[in-house]
This record gives structure tokens, C-alpha cells and sequence, in this order.
């Protein structure tokens, strides 16, 4: 009873900031600024509609829908990320909308190998492919555990992701999350207030160089994708070597913006210190 | 009774997701609607599950989404080499 009101608020909720992500798309100026109001507030209204869905549905429905949640957030960053260079690239009219453009015609960089050295045995990639594979079940019977476990080893064997060993400290991972949950929150009200009010005047675009130093190359990317799903900014480059992100922005502040995306890099990297760049 | 508002919500959000496909003036800016659009497909697909409370319809959902991620990926790498071949 109780997941089925809670399901059903949260499936209101998700479908209402899909609207208000629909609008964006079709008013925003400009491709990447449109990306801003796709990537963001369509993923987050299509993980609370999923949640909602397991909820009302409970059963095995529930860690299948939490997979699909998860999943949709961990792809809409990559996704929008790749897009929002293609699309600022190829988008002749970039120049006119931009206040601050610091990426301009800089070529891709390059992007050196990993840091670190290779685990032996992938462990990290093998447990979260069979916890995805027992959630695809949703059942927790020893079968499915073993087959998941059997299936992750040969998939693993045959893709082998080079995986390196990345220290994850518990408590910084806690901050991370917190400082994410608060910028998703407060990016994704003031995007709703700018699409539903049609003002525009508080648009202000531009491609801010933020230098996050002291990186190691796994938390630059945690931190890309973070800031890429924090509404408002989106990183639309990464540079390992210089140890700078590219973040497109959508309310483009002289003293501020800096300083929120900086604040989110710290967090990651207070987070995932690898054990090389700590030593 | 909520459930069919949401599915009408949807419908809405899918509406104004294919006028963008539509109105698009860029092949980037036409796959950020039509990502969109699949987005709100998934999401109709999970209430749908709970309005005619068939679990099976989920497994669906999960293959439009990966499909959705998949597509939006292979399209930015087009309109990448599109843009060096230029």
C-alpha cells in the first residue's frame, strides 16, 4: 500500500520533469544548451518514473527497475558528453551565443594510457556485472548468484577491462554524493522555473577551462560525469594531460561558476584517490 | 486513476519531444529530441507495466534504454567525422 502511493507520487513527479525537459529541448538556444535540458531532467524524471514503477509493482520489478535507474544516470553523462563536443564542433552559430568561449578551435587532446598497473583479475568489474545480472533476475536464489558469477567470469575474460586499482575512501564518497545530490537538486529547480516562465534573460552560455589539478585520471572522469549531470554545466571536454575540464555552462557567473565546479572536482577527488597518486 | 494521468503526462512530454524531432534546425539538435523521445518511451513502457500490472512488459524497458544510449553514442561519433571530413 505504502509503494504504491510513494510509487505513484514519484512516477507524477518523473513525468512532469519530463515536460518540463521537453519544453527545454524545443526552446533552449543553441544544441548544447538544448543537451543541458535533455541530458539532466529527462534522465532523472525517467530514473524516479522507474523507481515509482518498482515501487507500485514491488517483486522482482523493484532491483530490475533500480538497475535501469542506475543505469540511466551512469549513461546520460557519457552520452551527453560525447554529444555536447559533436555538437559544438559542427554548430556554426556556437561564436554568437557564447559570452565566454575558452575552448574555441583546440584540437581533441590526446588521451594518455591509464595510471597505475593492471589488476590481476578484474574483481571490481566481475561483482558488479553479476550484481547486475542477479538484479536483471530479481531473484536472490544460490542459482542465480552462481550462474551471474559463472557468466561474469567468461564476459570478463573476453572483454577484459583493464581495470586498475582505484582507492575509494568510504566517507568522501559520502560528501561527493551529498554535494551531487544538492547541485542536482537546486540545477534542477531553477531549469523548470527558466523553461516554465519562458524568461530567458538569465541565460548566459559559455565554455569555462577549469583546472583540477592533482587528478588522477579515474577521478577526472567520476568528476566530468558528475558536473555533467549537475544541471547547468556540462563538460564537454576532458584533459587528462593539462589536468583541465571543459564545462559548458548555462548561467554563466564571473565569480561563481568557477568555484561550483570546483567544489564538486575536490569531492571526487577526496573520493577516488588512487593508490598511486596517494602515495 | 493516477496512473493514467501519468501515462497522459507522457503522452504530452512524447508529443513535444516529436515536434523538436521535427523542428529540429541541426542533425545534433534532432537526436537530443529523439533521445528525448525514447526516454519518455521507457518511462511510458514502466507505467504501463503498472497499469496493466504486468512485470514481464519491464524487460522491454531495459532494451530501449540501452538501445537509446547506444544510438546517441554512434550518432555523435557520425556527426564527429562528418565534421572532419569537412
Amino acid at each position: 500500500m505504502i509503494g504504491d502511493v510513494l510509487g505513484s507520487i514519484l512516477m507524477a513527479i518523473g513525468a512532469m520533469l519530463m515536460v518540463v525537459s521537453a519544453l527545454g529541448v524545443l526552446r533552449f538556444p543553441g544544441p548544447v544548451a538544448r543537451l543541458h535540458a535533455a541530458t539532466k531532467a529527462a534522465s532523472a524524471g525517467l530514473a524516479l518514473v522507474c523507481l515509482g514503477a518498482g515501487l507500485a509493482l514491488g517483486g522482482p520489478a523493484l532491483p530490475l527497475m533500480v538497475l535501469v535507474a542506475l543505469f540511466q544516470l551512469l549513461t546520460a553523462p557519457i552520452a551527453g558528453h560525447l554529444l555536447g563536443r559533436a555538437a559544438h564542433d559542427a554548430d556554426d552559430g556556437a561564436a554568437g551565443r557564447l559570452v565566454r568561449d575558452d575552448l574555441g578551435d583546440l584540437p581533441r587532446p590526446s588521451a594518455p594510457g591509464p595510471s597505475g598497473e593492471a589488476a590481476p583479475f578484474p574483481w571490481g568489474s566481475w561483482l558488479l556485472l553479476t550484481v547486475a545480472w542477479t538484479m536483471l533476475w530479481g531473484d536472490l536464489s544460490v542459482g542465480t548468484v552462481l550462474g551471474g558469477a559463472a557468466a561474469s567470469v567468461v564476459v570478463v575474460a573476453v572483454v577484459r577491462p583493464g581495470e586498475r586499482r582505484i582507492g575509494v575512501r568510504p566517507l568522501g564518497l559520502v560528501r561527493l554524493l551529498g554535494t551531487f545530490t544538492t547541485a542536482l537538486v537546486r540545477g534542477t529547480i531553477d531549469v523548470a522555473a527558466e523553461v516554465l516562465t519562458r524568461d530567458d534573460s538569465g541565460i548566459r552560455q559559455a565554455i569555462v577551462r577549469v583546472a583540477v589539478p592533482g587528478m588522477s585520471r579515474e577521478a577526472l572522469v567520476v568528476t566530468a560525469l558528475a558536473v555533467t549531470l549537475t544541471p547547468g554545466s556540462l563538460a564537454v571536454e576532458i584533459d587528462v594531460a593539462e589536468e583541465c575540464l571543459f564545462v559548458h555552462v548555462l548561467h554563466y557567473d564571473e565569480d561563481a561558476t568557477d568555484d561550483d565546479i570546483r567544489l564538486i572536482a575536490e569531492r571526487a577527488r577526496d573520493a577516488l584517490g588512487t593508490r598511486v597518486s596517494r602515495a | 486513476m493516477i496512473t493514467e494521468i501519468v501515462l497522459a503526462v507522457l503522452t504530452i512530454a512524447g508529443a513535444i519531444a516529436l515536434v523538436g524531432v521535427v523542428r529540429a534546425p541541426s542533425a545534433a539538435e534532432r537526436m537530443i529530441a529523439l533521445d528525448l523521445l525514447l526516454l519518455v518511451l521507457a518511462a511510458g513502457i514502466a507505467v504501463w507495466a503498472v497499469l496493466e500490472q504486468r512485470p514481464a512488459f519491464l524487460i522491454v524497458l531495459v532494451v530501449v534504454s540501452l538501445v537509446a544510449f547506444v544510438g546517441t553514442v554512434v550518432v555523435a561519433r557520425v556527426i564527429e567525422a562528418r565534421e572532419e571530413i569537412q
